[in-house]
């Protein structure tokens, strides 16, 4: 129970810092710096899960209100054929990885 | 150990970071930074644009003197409402940039040679090739020598400033991610917005609309041809030709008597050509019908620009309201001011002149060290231009053009060790041409509009004009060089300074028209004037449109603009009335086959309109171009001529065809004409021969084709600029041929059609293929485009004061300090 609640808690600071600072990676710095404080477990999932959930939950919520327009294309260029929902998880796959070894090596460091 | 794996790890995840937090190339193909790209906060969904959006509701500018309100209505035009000029025009520096940055300031990238620093080198050198043509050809040269004439001018220039504030003010007001998505995907970021960049804009246009040149393709042919074959295939006039004046008695003679001194001509090969040539259907209609001649008894202005059909679209249609002018209509994002429009009291429009205004002269340098040109008998020493053109991921080229007394030396490298090939162009000459936009804008009458012409110099417009007093006129405005007979036709010896042009014909004289006898007047790219005009003159007409244009215009009477609207979208074309009956005529059907013989119906009953819907069309265009290259394919191969080139340059010669019109002549004239003999057989072939092969092989062409209709073998796409196909619109159900008024072709066509009732109360309708928007992902970016296909019209919002609430307000936006 206390690991959901602290998954929920790294989504939203993970989310409000990104946003403030404008710079995508450091929603990745803070999944390093929550390990490294509280120890989870499964620590990669950890990581891994809160920046999935943030970006796709993100994307998903963007690209509706834009009646798929942008991210339709946007997959055709890149090219995964036009499809949108692959895009966005590709994107949130891209986040999540380096989130969830960020995730693992804090709590490693932690040294107790 | 626990700290080292612990270690580890996190470098992977930071090893993750920084691959993502960079721009990668796989192959050929440029990926951006993924991280940056695809992060929903800064990345791509940043700029999406949802279907309640609004601009921000209230903007600070420093250089505004009062407060400006902008109301946009429900396509999102924006009315601006200001109480001087200059506070008006940096709004519309804002609201331009916030729609389509990244699309103003692409074409000025492409103007002046700087597409590399974008995308590296490209494959091939294919960009840098690019910049280095555009660099050597002068449009950087062109833009700065404008921008030196804006100096002189304070009241212009200063208005150049106030625009450049207003792109600066929201060029400012963004961070990373609000950039347009172009950027993003080709990670670059804007840059400041200057007056030299409205000046590139302009010689953007001006390359477009005055950028061909022939010189040296005609003289090739020329060589390879012998004169009387060329003469003969080339003419410079067709008796069936409808000139936009009508034939009338000049009352000026050509001082000089220009026109019957005939220039020498070279008879020997030039190479290489020039490489890019705007393409052949880049053209226009516009025109006036008087009072008399309409049901409301009002006059009407039309105007329908054919330009390359691009998202985000060329035009943005804009109303700017001051205490004493009022004016709406569309401008060209990145230069101040309306191009074609109205105001209370007049319309105008335009179409492009196509007279020849870009010479090519040979240079004899003094010896292999190329510092100093013969002139005159004379050495003179060149000029030098370092162009520095920045590449992405490579080191800077540097470009040295040598510069003469006629222009650049855009062709240095020739095989020649003395030889080179100067420039004279039109759009290199010191222009203000803003200031007569700017006049226009707030001209009241005749005589308004003629002063405001008088300062247009490039590149040449039919201007055409409507006033609520009912006048009606047409000018050919632009600076247009007095020419001797031939002069510019062909390549020029350069070493002589009076193969210049004498001058240009003093503005008074250019061909105009006020109230003709007729009704209306009306231009479609033909020739200006028939030839009784005194002055000699060459350039790239189409003669079909202009034809169709006059002929319809003086059996319509009692108009309305709803047959004015019918009329731009005209696909009747005198192309395939001049040729069906002519074709069929000389068809030999005894070798036909079943399917050949009934496809000769479709002809038959075929009433020469390029509608979508057809298959006659097809055949048509597939009959025509495959006699096109039975006939001149072999008498002038396009590529190199082995053996027959001059020592003088390299062995790439590149020729030119006869027009389409000629073809025409030949085959019903002179069927029996040399030309039509295939020398490697026997027998004496006729023009009956090639069109029957023409036909079979038309036929067969046409079977190959998946849907026979016309709207898919012309497949009309609009395109994006940077021709991404995800961001363009293809394959639109829609007719027309470069031959008819409706002059949609394959990647060009009506880019803004325009319909202006004149008198007390102003109506005005128009619509054009794209939005508003220069954002893929807003509706406002292609909303008008199926309206445009199926030709149908938005009535224009003209409010007579900011609180004139016939139609809905979508968002205001606030202006001050």
């Amino acid at each position: 129970m206390t690991w959901f609640l602290n998954l929920i808690i790294l989504i939203i600071t993970a989310g409000i810092t990104t946003y403030l600072t404008n710079t995508w990676w450091v929603g990745i710095v803070i999944c390093f710096i929550l390990s490294l404080v509280i120890k989870p477990k499964a620590s990669f999932l950890f990581g891994f899960l809160a920046i999935f959930i943030l970006w796709f939950g993100l994307s998903f919520y963007f690209n509706y209100q834009n009646d798929n327009k942008l991210a339709s294309a946007i997959a055709e260029i890149l090219p995964l054929g036009g499809n949108s929902l692959l895009l966005i998880l590709f994107s949130s796959l891209i986040g999540a990885l380096p989130a969830g070894f960020a995730s693992w090596s804090g709590s490693i460091l932690r040294k107790t | 150990m626990k700290t080292i794996i612990g270690i580890l790890i996190a470098g992977i995840s930071i090893f993750l970071i920084v691959l993502l937090n960079n721009p990668l190339e796989v192959g050929n193909i440029n990926i951006p930074a993924l991280g940056q790209f695809l992060n929903p906060f800064t990345g791509y969904l940043a700029n999406v644009e949802t279907n309640n959006f609004e601009f921000n509701k209230a903007i600070n500018i420093n250089s505004l003197k009062e407060e400006v309100n902008v109301k946009y209505d429900e396509r999102r035009v924006p009315h601006i409402f200001a109480n001087n000029l200059k506070d008006a025009v940096t709004v519309q520096g804002f609201v331009l940039a916030q729609e389509r940055l990244w699309q103003m300031e692409f074409i000025t990238y492409a103007a002046g040679g700087r597409v590399s620093e974008i995308l590296g080198k490209g494959k091939n050198d294919i960009y840098l090739n690019f910049d280095k043509t555009q660099r050597r050809l002068g449009m950087v040269y062109g833009a700065e020598n404008s921008l030196n004439e804006w100096k002189k001018d304070a009241e212009s220039y200063d208005i150049l400033l106030a625009y450049t504030e207003g792109v600066n003010a929201y060029i400012n007001s963004l961070e990373e991610k609000d950039y347009p998505i172009e950027y993003k995907l080709m990670g670059y970021e804007p840059e400041a917005w200057s007056p030299l960049k409205t000046a590139l804009l302009l010689k953007y246009m001006s390359n477009s609309l005055c950028g061909k040149s022939e010189d040296v393709l005609k003289t090739n042919t020329r060589t390879h041809l012998g004169t009387d074959l060329f003469n003969e295939l080339f003419p410079e006039w067709f008796d069936r030709q409808s000139p936009i004046i009508p034939d009338t008695i000049f009352n000026f003679v050509h001082e000089d008597s220009l026109k019957k001194e005939t220039v020498e001509i070279p008879n020997e090969y030039f190479s290489p050509s020039p490489e890019w040539q705007p393409s052949k259907h880049i053209g226009s209609n516009n025109w006036a019908v008087s009072a008399q001649k309409t049901a409301n008894g009002k006059p009407i202005l039309c105007n329908d620009p054919h330009l390359p059909l691009n998202l985000p679209s060329i035009w943005y249609e804009l109303q700017i309201h001051l205490p004493n002018n009022n004016v709406y209509g569309v401008c060209l994002p990145g230069a101040p001011g309306i191009i074609i429009g109205f105001n209370e009291n007049i319309s105008w429009g335009v179409t492009n002149v196509s007279w020849d205004v870009k010479d090519w002269f040979t240079i004899d340098f003094e010896n292999e060290r190329r510092e100093k040109y013969k002139l005159d008998g004379k050495y003179i020493p060149v000029d030098y231009r370092v162009e520095e053109i920045k590449i992405k991921n490579s080191p800077t080229f540097f470009d040295t053009v040598k510069y003469t007394n006629w222009g650049p030396v855009v062709y240095d490298n020739t095989n020649h060790p003395y030889g080179g090939m100067a420039l004279k162009w039109l759009a290199h000459l010191p222009t203000n041409d803003i200031q007569s936009f700017l006049k226009l804008n707030k001209a009241k009458n005749y005589n308004d509009y003629r002063e405001a012409l008088s300062y247009y110099a490039c590149p040449a417009q039919n201007f055409v004009f409507a006033s609520k007093e009912n006048d009606i006129a047409l000018t050919v405005a632009g600076n247009l060089p007095k020419r001797r007979n031939q002069q510019g036709r062909f390549v020029q010896d350069g070493s002589i300074s009076t193969n210049d042009w004498s001058g240009f014909i003093p503005f008074e004289q250019n061909p105009n028209t006020k109230n003709p006898t007729q009704g209306f007047i009306g231009s479609a790219n033909q020739h200006s004037t028939y030839p009784s005009y005194p002055y000699y003159y060459i350039g790239h007409f189409e003669e079909y449109r202009g034809r169709r244009l006059n002929e319809e215009l003086t059996r319509m009477n009692n108009i309305k603009p709803k047959d004015l609207m019918a009329l731009q979208l005209d696909n009747y074309s005198k192309k395939a009335e001049d040729y069906v009956k002519v074709l069929l005529k000389l068809l030999k059907r005894t070798k036909l086959n079943s399917n050949e013989l009934e496809n000769i119906k479709l002809l038959e009953n075929w009433d020469f309109s390029f509608d979508a819907d057809k298959v006659a069309p097809s055949l048509f265009e597939f009959w025509c171009s495959e006699l096109t290259n039975l006939v001149w394919q072999n008498l002038i191969p396009d590529g190199s001529v082995n053996g027959m080139f001059s020592s003088r340059i390299s062995p790439d010669v590149s020729m030119i065809w006869p027009e389409e019109n000629v073809l025409r002549e030949m085959i019903e004239h002179k069927p029996n004409h040399k030309i039509f003999d295939d020398l490697t057989t026997p027998n004496i072939e006729t023009a009956s021969d090639k069109v029957s092969q023409a036909y079979k092989q038309a036929c067969s062409l046409l079977e190959k084709e998946e849907s026979k209709l016309w709207r898919d073998v012309k497949h009309t796409s609009v395109m994006h600029l940077a021709r991404l196909d995800a961001f363009s619109r293809k394959n639109q159900n829609i007719g027309g041929h470069g031959s008819a008024l409706n002059a949609c072709t394959p990647l060009d066509g009506p880019s803004w059609r325009m319909v202006v009732e004149l008198g007390d109360k102003i109506n005005a309708w128009g619509v054009f293929p794209g939005g508003q928007s220069g954002n893929p992902s807003s509706k406002f970016y292609d909303n008008m485009l199926d309206k445009w296909a199926k030709g149908e019209y938005y009535e224009l919002f003209f409010m007579k004061n900011e609180n004139d609430n016939r139609k809905e307000t979508l968002f205001i936006q606030n202006f001050k300090k």
